[in-house]
């Protein structure tokens, strides 16, 4: 309603000026003020600047196109365990990288018990305890993962964080350590 | 169906504005008639509604069967069927979830005028089971385009690509079994057969036949051969299809579609020696064909295979109940069932299954497609914890043909016999 009224008010306007160029002396009577001229102007540019700051504060909505082109793909075994190593780097929220680290240590975890426990033809729980005491692997960063008490070396550490991750290096080091122990598995990273 | 307003144009106005208070505070008139342009393009974009999407859509498919990998080309023709000209349609075709595009493009943008046609042609290729065309999304803008509208619009069109069951008819050794049909399946009891098994005393009522002359000429006393007894199975094809299951090899097959391959492999092989097969499906969606024999019942095999409900090439949107299904399982299976289960064995989950069947008293065997790789530290994962399982099952009893997808499964078969026996 208000466009309409406004739309009216344009073309009035509009038509009165026309009018005014074709016959000048119908305004000889009215005066107008350097004031008003001046406050006209400024008026426009107040709405100039209103407008310009609308559209900033707004952006271009359209829909999103599916993509039909490719079938729906499907995950690859372990991409799961690719994105939280890459999340490792990535995420800033606090909590969510501890939560993203619960469940990579809980993976990796189960699957060192049963490497070790193997490997080293024992019980889970002693393989468990391997892991806590950091004896089952010589690679520091590896052992630095499951054993509360074995650091990585301070230069090391300085590295990996500029790297991005301790977390993230060490497991990758378990990963790599229990995968040479595995008989038959390859890995060609 | 959705309009919205795209925001585009918007802010158009400080063009006249600006203009206009330079021309003003400065006492330029040109400056000021300059406005009248921002004034002219905010004209322009002052309709705030998208037409209808009038259009009527025609959907021709150069073959609804083709068999798997065929190229079928798609020709989707779109006719704006109102009075008014629509300034600008996109279009993008429903391809099946399932199907990937090869050649052409399945989007178009044009303008229609009213009866004007626009033709939409591209190729998809086939793959196993039934794939349906969903909506077409028509989005109609606007001149301007300040405003859009998404509509879905259906037009009919589905393909039936249905795998044939393989020709060859290679042995699948199963397990040792103890119910009373001839067939092929060997047992420790000497009776019938072909196989040498033991020599006894000859008992009144022995067939002639299976009198061992030779060592009655010598010695003078009769005795009987007796062959290995060779008797029928009941078997059921098992293919995991829960969510687990559905992960891709490099090339974007996924294990389920190995599965199914494997057992399109070994059903013909085990009906061709005389068993009796079924298949089902273990996952959200079930799916079973009771274990018979004969003709038609190969074609209803390789149909349930094809386009059966639980069988379909991406996961099911259903939510899988582990003890239902089980259940099920076990109330389907005849008593004397052998079962070959297909997985990939993507969980821990799977292996407590296995060794439950077992303990029904089924004979298991696991057919496991390795879709696993070892480029990423993940994939390192996911390989070493599936060899621990299969170790797992094997310690179970379970006898396990781990199966590289790329090479034929009767390899395979040949390497887990080798194991079997040693």
């Amino acid at each position: 309603m208000i466009r309409r009224l406004l739309f009216g008010a344009g073309v009035a306007a509009a038509v009165l000026g026309l009018v005014l160029i074709a016959v000048p002396g119908i305004a000889s009577g009215v005066a107008i003020t350097e004031l008003l001229v001046y406050g006209l102007g400024a008026l426009a540019l107040l709405l100039a600047a209103g407008a310009l700051f609308r559209r900033r504060n707004t952006a271009i909505v359209q829909a999103e196109t599916a993509t039909p082109e490719r079938p729906t793909p499907l995950p690859r075994p372990g991409s799961d365990v690719d994105t939280r190593l890459r999340n490792l780097y990535r995420l800033q929220s606090r909590s969510r990288l501890a939560s993203e680290r619960k469940s990579l240590d809980d993976r990796l975890e189960e699957l060192a018990i049963r490497v070790v426990a193997r490997r080293e033809d024992c019980p889970r729980e002693t393989a468990r305890q391997l892991l806590e005491r950091g004896e089952w692997t010589e690679d520091r960063y590896a052992a630095a993962y499951f054993a509360d008490d074995i650091d990585v070396p301070f230069r090391d550490r300085v590295r990996a964080s500029l790297g991005g991750s301790v977390t993230g290096q060490s497991a990758r080091h378990v990963i790599e350590e229990l995968a040479d122990a595995a008989p038959g598995v390859e890995g060609d990273r | 169906m959705t309009e919205r307003l795209t925001n585009r144009w918007n802010g158009i106005t400080a063009l006249a504005f600006v203009a206009a208070g330079i021309g003003i505070l400065l006492g330029q008139p040109v400056t000021l008639l300059l406005s009248a342009v921002g004034v002219g393009y905010a004209a322009f974009a002052q309709p705030r509604t998208a037409p209808e999407a009038t259009v009527a859509l025609d959907r021709r498919l150069s073959e609804t069967d083709p068999d798997p990998d065929d190229d079928v080309t798609v020709t989707l023709t779109v006719t704006n069927v109102g009075d008014q000209t629509l300034p600008d349609v996109r279009l993008v075709d429903g391809v099946p979830d399932a199907l990937g595009v090869v050649d052409g493009s399945p989007r178009r943008a044009v303008t229609l005028r009213p009866g004007d046609t626009t033709t939409l042609t591209y190729d998809v290729e086939a793959s196993r089971g039934v794939h349906e065309w969903g909506e077409t999304t028509v989005l109609t803008r606007n001149w301007s385009g300040t405003a859009e509208r998404e509509s879905g619009v259906t037009a009919p069109g589905n393909i039936r690509c249905i795998p044939s069951l393989a020709q060859d008819h290679e042995d699948f050794p199963l397990r040792k079994q103890t119910v009373e049909h001839a067939g092929r399946v060997t047992t420790d009891t000497g009776g019938a057969g072909i196989e040498f098994h033991a020599t006894r005393e000859y008992q009144h009522g022995d067939p002639m036949h299976r009198i061992d002359w030779k060592r009655t000429a010598k010695t003078g006393e009769f005795t009987t051969i007796q062959f290995r007894e060779e008797r029928a199975a009941t078997v059921a094809l098992v293919v995991d299809t829960r969510r687990d299951a559905y992960v891709s090899d490099t090339d974007g097959v996924s294990a389920v579609e190995h599965s199914i391959r494997g057992a399109r492999t070994v059903g013909p092989a085990l009906m061709g020696a005389g068993n009796s097969v079924g298949v089902a499906a273990f996952g959200p969606i079930w799916t079973w064909l009771t274990p018979s024999l004969g003709r038609d019942h190969r074609a209803r095999l390789r149909e349930t295979l094809a386009t059966g409900e639980g069988f379909g090439p991406l996961p099911s949107g259903d939510r899988y109940l582990p003890r239902q299904t089980i259940r099920r399982l076990r109330n389907h299976l005849p008593g004397d069932a052998q079962v070959i289960f297909f997985s990939p064995v993507a969980d821990d989950y799977l292996v407590t299954t296995l060794r439950r069947i077992e303990a029904y008293g089924h004979d298991v065997t696991l057919v496991s497609p390795d879709v696993t790789d070892t480029d990423t530290h993940g994939g390192l994962v996911a390989t070493m914890e599936r060899s621990e399982r299969l170790r797992a099952v094997r310690r179970a009893g379970i006898r396990v043909v781990d199966w590289d997808p790329d090479t034929p499964l009767r390899l395979a078969l040949q390497d887990a016999v080798r194991g079997w026996t040693r």
